[in-house]
């Protein structure tokens, strides 16, 4: 693929950009790690006609980093209400994953230990904070997995918290929601959500099919469809196509898993949902906010 | 491998005014091997030292900057006989081209 050219003014354009976003512009000379460096490498591919709708993304990308994580989640809790926390006697946090891995087609005895799931990040970083802080944190509990509570949780007294850094088309979440309500004992009542940016479609997903609340310091609307309207809705959808078409994106990932059309990098890592353009990367094509750590 | 003296002071600075001027591509610049942090901090002092502006959404050159790539191409000691290297111009009109300029095409005005 061609690199464009980049005139001076849009060079001082993205220096703004990365001012007015607090990103750091680090002098470090590899272009692997730094983002100033992807990013502009990523801007020089891009169609002159297409680079002004990169660039009003950008403004609009919301990157999370480690350091920031508990903070996030923090803000995210203190939005559930409180008379609500009050009436549980326990308040179980858990992250949302599968609760069980099934082994039933595997003839060997070994399993191989699974990747570890942003909602685990989550928890681990909630454990790694001084989380007494949180209201009604006497009541919290942070058990090791889904099976220690499985017994003594108590369908009228107790609370369970589902926690991960992003809800995207809320397809995950309902999926685990589907295996957890397999369990009786849980319900829309003693379970809620939490996560530090959810999409609006997300939310509504979930609350659609399950009736459980999902609560989250970030909330997002398709960053595209939800923003323009009429035929500049039509021209900048036709923008962001030809910016994948350029990148040679595959369509399955047309603006982001599920059409989501997220704009969001959490802990160095987009979710699929976010708009391709911003993490497909190659071994020939970095991308300022990847998704692997692997060039594919 | 850094190479922040691909070109001396002088040459650089020039380089620089000459890009703000024609309104070009800083490719030249990068594949010199500087990093884009670099060339913004380039075009960030040529602005400090009022020989560059914003207008109107573009970075144009100022009197002052005009005046001080004259002095540059004096101080390097440029006559017409020598040819200064100028970055790719593939977005501007060859009419901008003078006997002392070499045009470099980019990479996809190339026939080959």
């Amino acid at each position: 693929m061609i690199k464009k050219e980049i005139q001076p003014i849009e060079l001082l354009q993205i220096e703004q950009l990365f001012q007015d976003n607090n990103w750091e512009i680090e002098q470090d000379i590899d272009i692997r790690v730094s983002l100033f460096q992807k990013f502009i490498d990523r801007y020089e591919r891009i169609k002159k006609d297409d680079r002004d709708l990169f660039i009003k993304l950008s403004e609009r990308f919301l990157r999370i980093q480690e350091n920031e994580v508990y903070s996030i989640f923090r803000d995210s809790y203190n939005k559930i209400y409180d008379d609500y926390l009050e009436s549980f006697d326990n308040i179980y946090i858990l992250p949302l994953v599968e609760p069980y891995i099934d082994i039933a087609d595997i003839e060997s005895k070994k399993i191989a230990r699974p990747k570890i799931k942003s909602g685990e990040k989550i928890k681990l970083f909630i454990e790694l904070n001084e989380y007494r802080e949180l209201k009604f944190s006497q009541k919290i509990i942070l058990p090791d997995d889904f099976s220690t509570i499985e017994k003594s949780f108590d369908m009228e007294k107790d609370l369970l918290i589902l926690v991960d850094d992003f809800i995207g088309s809320g397809k995950t979440a309902n999926d685990i929601l589907d295996s957890i309500f397999m369990d009786e004992k849980f319900n829309s009542s003693n379970v809620i959500i939490l996560s530090l940016v959810a999409q609006e479609i997300g939310v509504n997903s979930i609350y659609d099919k399950h009736k459980v609340m999902t609560f989250f310091k970030y909330p997002k609307k398709r960053a595209i469809s939800d923003f323009y309207h009429g035929e500049e809705l039509n021209q900048r959808i036709q923008e962001s196509n030809s910016m994948e078409d350029t990148m040679r994106i595959p369509s399955k990932w047309n603006l982001g898993y599920g059409k989501s059309e997220a704009l969001v990098s959490i802990m160095n890592k987009s979710p699929n949902n976010t708009l391709p353009i911003f993490w497909y990367e190659t071994k020939a094509m970095i991308a300022p906010y990847k998704r692997y750590v692997n060039y594919k | 491998m850094e190479k922040e003296d691909s070109f001396n002071e002088h040459e650089l600075r020039l380089r620089v005014l000459i890009i703000i001027e024609k309104n070009v591509s800083i490719d030249d610049l990068y594949n010199s091997g500087y990093k884009y942090f670099q060339i913004t901090k380039f075009l960030k002092n040529e602005i400090s030292s009022k020989n560059a502006e914003l207008k109107d959404g573009k970075l144009v050159i100022t009197d002052k900057g005009i005046e001080e790539k004259i002095k540059l191409i004096k101080q390097l000691d440029i006559n017409k006989n020598e040819k200064i290297v100028l970055p790719q111009m593939s977005s501007k009109s060859n009419d901008l081209l003078n006997i002392t300029d070499v045009f470099i095409p980019s990479e996809n005005e190339l026939p080959f």
